[in-house]
Formats: C-alpha cells, sequence, structure tokens
C-alpha cells in the first residue's frame, strides 16, 4: 500500500455526519438566496455561484460533493458546465434546474449523465428532498469506492501472501528433500503396512548394490520374501519397531559388499498419531576397520609401554651379570696361567721354587681372586635369579585370567604402585596417603597395582601444574574402600560417562590407547568390586573402588 | 691408542685422579669395582646422591659416572649439582632406562661426557672411563696452560714498559686484550 492510497482512504472516509458541500450554480439572485438557505439547514456547506465560468473556477480550487446548475445562464450556461465539470471528475453527480428547458437542452442534460433535472417552479420541500436523496447517493458512491478500495487491496495482498508462502513452501521442501538426497546415510519412511512413503537415493543404490531383484521405490511394500540376509534383517527390524514402537539399533556385516552396517529403526509421530516409522542405514565399515586396527594397536602399545617399564629392571641385574661374568673369564684365565706354569713343573718333576710361586700368585692377584670369586658367583646367581623373576611376573601377567587368587594387600598394592610411578609425580604432584588398617584380601596383586598405577599417572597428567593426589583406603562394612582423588583440571559430566569405555580417550593421537580405564575396570570387576568417578571441572576428580572382603565371583 | 694425549690405557704409575661411581645397587657396585680393581686410579663408589655429594669433598674426584634412576635424587641431579660446585669434574651418565628424552636432556642440560647404556660392555666401560680421565686432565693441562700464558703475557708487558719501541708497545696492548678475553672463557670453563 503507498501513502498515496493511504491518504486517500483517509479523505474520502465520509459518513453522514462529515461536512458536504455543494455547488450551487443560478444567475437569479432571489432564486439562489433561499436555495442556499434550504442547503445550509440541512447542515451542507454552501458554495454559491452566478455563472458557469465561476462555478468552474470555484469546482477547480474548493472540494465539491455536488453541483446544483440552472441551465440558462450567460458566461457559462448549465450545459456546458457539466461538461466541463464531468472531463474534471467523470463520477461528479449534477442536479440540472430550469424553467423553460427545450427538448435540444433536456437531450444535453441527458447525455452529461443528470443525477436528475428540476423543473422550475419547484417548491423549497421537493429541492430539499431532492439534494438529500442525491447527497445520500453521492456518501453511498463514496463509501463503496472505498470499500470496494479496501477490499481490492486485501485481495491484492492476499495473493501475494499465498504466492510467497506458496514459494516458502516449495523452497523448504526442496530443501528437505535435497537434505535427504544428499545424505551420506540411508533413509526409508515405512508405515505400519511397509509400504514405502519416502526413500532417498544412498539407500535405493545401497538396495542395488547388495542385489534386491527390483529397485526399492515409493509406494512399494516392503515384503517378508526378499531373500537377502539384509533386507530379512531391515524386514524384522521394521517388524520389531512396528511392535514395539521403540527405537531398535543393529549391526550387520554384509557379506556381498564387505560393508559394516549400522541399522536404527525409530517410530514417527504425525501431530500426536503414530505415523508408521523410519529405518536409518549408517556406512561403518571404516569405524569398524578402525576399532580393529586400534585394537591391535592398543596391544602393541601396552606390550611397549610394559617392555620399557620391565626394561629398566632386566637391564640393571643383567648389567652387573654381563661384568661380572666377564670378569669371572679374567679370572678363569689368570687361574688356568698359574695352573699351566704348575702343570709344566709338574711335568719336568721339578719342584717350584717357592719365591718364584710367591711372585707368581702376587702377579696373578690370586688372593683377590679367591676372595671375591663367592661373591661374584653368589651375586651373579642372585642377578639371574631376579631376572628370571620378572619374567616369571611378565608370565603372570600376561596370562591374568589364568594366574591363581593370592593374598592382597591392598595398601601395599598402592605404595607398589606409587613406587612405580614417582617419575611422573614427583615434579608436580603432592601425594598425600591415609592408609587405614584393612583386611587382607584374595585377588591378584600385579593387576591391582596396575589399576593404581593407571589412575596415578592419569592425575598427574590432569594436574601438569602443581596438585595434590589424596589416597584412602579405609574398610566399609564387608568392603574395603579405596578413594582416589586429584586436584586436577576435572572430566567434563559427556566425558566422564563414558571413560570406562574400552578405546575412549581424550588424549592426542598416539599418546593413550584409551584402555587403560576400561582394564582398570575389568581388573576391578574381576575382583569382584566397583568402580565409579565423579568430577568436578576445575577442581578435580575422584575415583572410588569398592573391593569386597568376601567376593562373589566365578573362579 | 691414546699416547697423543700423553697417556696410555696401560697400567701406568698410580693416577692422582679418582674417579666416583653412583649407583644405588649394591651389586652393580661391586661389578664395577671387580672392573677397576686393578685400574691406576682409586675408586670410589657412592649409593645414592646424598652420600655421592659428601664424597665430592675430595678434590681428587675428577670423573663421576652416575645411574640415573635411583630413589630420593636422581643422577640428572647429581649431574646438576656437580655442574654447580665442581664444573671441572667430567660427567658420565649409565641408565637401564632407554629413554630417549633422558638422553638428550643429560646431553643438553647437563653436558655430559659419555652416555652408557645398562647393561654395558666392560670394554666400552673401561674405555669411556678412561677417555673421561684423560678429558679430566686435558682441562687442567688447559687451565696451567692458560695461566703460564697469562703469566708470560704480564712479563712482556713489563718489558714492553722498558723498551721505548712503539710498536712492540702496541702489539703488547693487543696481546693483552686477547688475553683478558681467553682468559674470561677460561674462568667460565673453570669456573
Amino acid at each position: 500500500m503507498t501513502p498515496f492510497e493511504a491518504t486517500a482512504t483517509a479523505v474520502s472516509a465520509t459518513s453522514s455526519s462529515d461536512p458536504f458541500s455543494v455547488l450551487l450554480v443560478d444567475d437569479e439572485e432571489a432564486l439562489l438566496q433561499p436555495l442556499v438557505e434550504v442547503l445550509e439547514d440541512l447542515g451542507y456547506t454552501v458554495t454559491p455561484a452566478k455563472s458557469g465560468n465561476e462555478a468552474l473556477a470555484i469546482f477547480k480550487s474548493t472540494p465539491i460533493d455536488l453541483v446544483v446548475t440552472d441551465v440558462r445562464m450567460p458566461n457559462g450556461d448549465g450545459n456546458w458546465l457539466g461538461k466541463q465539470l464531468r472531463s474534471l471528475d467523470p463520477n461528479l453527480q449534477i442536479i440540472f434546474m430550469s424553467g423553460y428547458a427545450d427538448f435540444s437542452d433536456l437531450c444535453m442534460i441527458v447525455n452529461n449523465h443528470a443525477y436528475s433535472f428540476l423543473q422550475k417552479p419547484f417548491g423549497l420541500d421537493s429541492f430539499r428532498s431532492e439534494v438529500k436523496q442525491a447527497a445520500a447517493y453521492v456518501r453511498s458512491i463514496h463509501s463503496n469506492n472505498q470499500k470496494s478500495r479496501s477490499l481490492s487491496e486485501q485481495v491484492v495482498r492476499a495473493r501475494q501472501e499465498l504466492a510467497f508462502r506458496t514459494e516458502r513452501l516449495e523452497i523448504e521442501q526442496e530443501r528437505l528433500a535435497g537434505i535427504l538426497a544428499d545424505a551420506t546415510f540411508g533413509f526409508i519412511a515405512i508405515d505400519d503396512a511397509f509400504t514405502v512413503h519416502n526413500v532417498n537415493p544412498w539407500m535405493t543404490s545401497l538396495f542395488a548394490e547388495i542385489g534386491v531383484d527390483r529397485p526399492i521405490a515409493v509406494g512399494d511394500t516392503l515384503a517378508a520374501e526378499y531373500s537377502c540376509p539384509f533386507c530379512a534383517k531391515v524386514f524384522a527390524l521394521c517388524s520389531a519397531c512396528r511392535d514395539t514402537r521403540e527405537p531398535v539399533t543393529e549391526y550387520m556385516e554384509c557379506s556381498k559388499t564387505e560393508k559394516y552396517l549400522e541399522l536404527h529403526a525409530y517410530p514417527l509421530n504425525f501431530r500426536g498419531e503414530q505415523s508408521g516409522f523410519a529405518l536409518l542405514v549408517n556406512d561403518k565399515t571404516e569405524l569398524q576397520q578402525l576399532q580393529v586396527r586400534l585394537h591391535q594397536t592398543a596391544k602393541l602399545a601396552s606390550i611397549g609401554e610394559l617392555a620399557a617399564g620391565v626394561a629398566h629392571e632386566i637391564n640393571n641385574p643383567l648389567a652387573f651379570v654381563r661384568s661380572n661374568l666377564h670378569t669371572l673369564n679374567e679370572y678363569v684365565t689368570e687361574l688356568a696361567a698359574l695352573a699351566s706354569t704348575l702343570y709344566k713343573f709338574a711335568d719336568n718333576g721339578d719342584s717350584l721354587p717357592a719365591l718364584d710361586l710367591t711372585k707368581l700368585l702376587e702377579k696373578l692377584d690370586i688372593k683377590y681372586i679367591m676372595q671375591d670369586s663367592t661373591s661374584l658367583v653368589e651375586e651373579t646367581n642372585d642377578g639371574i635369579e631376579r631376572v628370571a623373576k620378572i619374567v616369571r611376573d611378565l608370565k603372570t601377567f600376561a596370562r591374568a585370567d589364568n594366574a591363581e587368587r593370592e593374598d592382597l594387600n591392598v595398601n601395599q598394592a598402592i605404595s607398589d604402585a606409587l613406587n612405580l610411578t614417582r617419575n611422573e609425580l614427583k615434579y608436580t604432584v603432592t601425594v598425600q596417603t591415609d592408609l587405614a588398617e584393612i583386611p587382607i584380601l584374595r585377588g591378584f596383586p600385579q593387576q591391582l597395582v596396575q589399576v593404581f598405577t593407571n589412575l596415578f599417572v592419569n592425575a598427574a597428567q590432569a594436574m601438569p601444574e602443581k596438585g595434590t593426589l589424596t589416597i584412602i583406603t579405609a574398610p566399609d562394612n564387608d568392603d574395603v574402600l579405596i578413594t582416589v582423588t586429584d586436584t586436577g583440571s576435572g572430566i567434563e559430566e559427556t566425558v566422564l560417562s563414558r571413560i570406562f569405555d574400552p578405546f575412549y580417550t581424550t588424549k592426542a593421537p598416539g599418546k593413550g590407547t584409551g584402555m587403560g580405564l576400561s582394564i582398570s575396570f575389568g581388573i576391578i570387576e574381576r575382583h569382584g568390586g566397583t568402580i565409579t568417578a565423579s568430577s568436578k571441572v576445575g577442581i578435580g576428580t575422584t575415583f572410588e573402588i569398592r573391593l569386597p572382603v568376601n567376593p562373589v565371583v566365578e573362579e | 691408542m691414546f699416547s697423543h694425549l700423553g697417556i696410555t690405557s696401560e697400567v701406568s704409575p698410580e693416577s692422582d685422579f679418582s674417579v666416583l661411581f653412583v649407583d644405588d645397587e649394591g651389586p652393580i657396585r661391586a661389578a664395577l669395582q671387580r672392573l677397576f680393581h686393578r685400574a691406576n686410579f682409586r675408586s670410589y663408589f657412592a649409593g645414592s646422591v646424598k652420600e655421592a655429594k659428601k664424597l665430592l669433598y675430595d678434590q681428587s674426584i675428577r670423573v663421576v659416572v652416575t645411574d640415573y634412576l635411583m630413589p630420593e635424587e636422581n643422577g640428572l641431579e647429581l649431574l646438576r649439582y656437580i655442574q654447580e660446585h665442581r664444573p671441572a669434574v667430567v660427567r658420565v651418565m649409565m641408565s637401564g632406562h632407554s629413554d630417549l628424552q633422558l638422553v638428550l636432556s643429560a646431553i643438553n642440560e647437563n653436558e655430559i661426557f659419555k652416555f652408557i647404556v645398562k647393561p654395558w660392555d666392560d670394554q666400552e666401560m673401561r674405555l669411556a672411563v678412561t677417555l673421561a680421565l684423560a678429558q679430566a686432565k686435558l682441562v687442567d693441562r688447559l687451565f696451567e696452560l692458560t695461566k703460564e700464558n697469562e703469566r708470560l703475557r704480564s712479563i712482556l708487558s713489563e718489558i714492553a714498559l722498558l723498551c721505548p719501541d712503539s710498536l712492540l708497545r702496541h702489539r703488547t696492548a693487543n696481546l693483552n686484550e686477547e688475553s683478558e678475553a681467553s682468559r674470561r672463557v677460561q674462568e667460565v670453563d673453570h669456573a
């Protein structure tokens, strides 16, 4: 709506109480005056004029609703005036008055589309009623014009709105269709009778790849008789979803396409009504391959970590065993030198001069060799025994499942783990322990050390700047309760819910396998206990381990 | 083999330099004692960094061979201490922990002379200690020579004062500047 239209509407808003302006034209002064009075009594605004020319001039400068004019006048007669006025406003209503109109006058008046013609002389009453009638007519025209204008405006606006909305709907529909068309997952919407209502290209091509005999299209009905395992699975899943009205997720390996697929069916609701269900198919082949690889990598990585930790323990005894054997070899060489000298004399039947023998003994340092040999062999044996024990321990570690349960001192396991992680902890972490007297359990001490080691290392990594690690053990009814609390960065809730999942890690690639806590979880489970975590971001994390004194576990 | 350094690896007259071995494991210390039983230098043995620091009061100790991983203070901390208090002592580290980061920080931060991996080879260990002793001797020789140099220069400048030849005086002045610069370098090297 333009501003002009708005103004026009406002101006032309008329009603019976609005001023109504009449242009009254007659050259006879005596007649003009009473007529003016009559009209003014009716409440109209009256502008008198004595000639056609004068009237035309007034009309051009004053808003006029109705013209009442004499026909025969000097300086522009009524018919001329009518023609002039009509050319200015074709809808103008004019009442003509005349005392002696001839035929041609009447013809002109008719052609001028007069509202009416008053034959002079007329009574004031009939004049009044004629003008009132004309005024009502003009007003009704005005009002109709107004109404029709606003109606047509409304129609235009409604049409525009409709066109706009239609376009928007079309765009939205295209967009939605595009989303499904471009999707890199399969989508199919089915009603309860298994008729397909919507299927996207990814799904269609998956069906084609798998080799379903006919393509799946909108309007088709999924049937149980499809012979391929994938279709059977789809059918089963859809049936389950239809019957339970609950989302169902399943995974399957498709041997034909070597794909690992995730199938997810969920019920649809439309305006509160059950409305069939939809099936999503995701290609998880890469993820599956990745997980298999990751599992192998994790195995290798834990072997690597183990090897690095064990290396130091093995290399120390190995160092002195090796060096001692080397020394022993020198001793043997020297003893052999002594023996060969003795043989030489013995073969010749000579007796060795005492002085020479003393010199030889001194030169070969035989006294030292005799003194040292016993401790050398003892220490070397100890060293070999140490290496042997480490190898035995490793075997226990590797074959944890076959291990025998033994006495398990939780406090000792914590101390061992603290010793093992001393290097990681010492720079930034203050360790506080409050180890109460707790019962000795039955279990796998080495595995528990592994759990604590893992928790302590994680805690140290959560506190790269200074922090405190608090370890508390306490008896609690029939359980032993262990809490490990750090003052580190904390764990967000979304992460916290997943920390015991295998392979879940927030560490940079290569830095963590995501296996530590899930292995710990398994170990605690094997002891019939529980491990839980609670955390506040920015404040720290607490792990609570509960181990039963008399576990109910499968042996 | 090392004749050009003025020493040999053969048994030679008793050296006035001693070597300190630091390891928390008794059997390791015993093995090292056996290895260097007949060496021409005195060997000291410490079971901890604390003990080693006490023994270092003996100024004859010019080479330290220390383990890395020990309870309480570790080998790097000992090396740091030596670097600060006895910089002329030649530092050797040994470890069964083949951690690249450790080796790098030992070399870069503590300017170690050798890194020996456990289990060591006896020949290598002997060679490392012999070379470390030679290095200690070189450090001493350098110190002596620097001192001698300074003495000679001061004589020279006295002569220059007595000699009217301006050219000689000029040269002496230059030499003194150089000498001053090199003395500073030595100070830094030798603490």
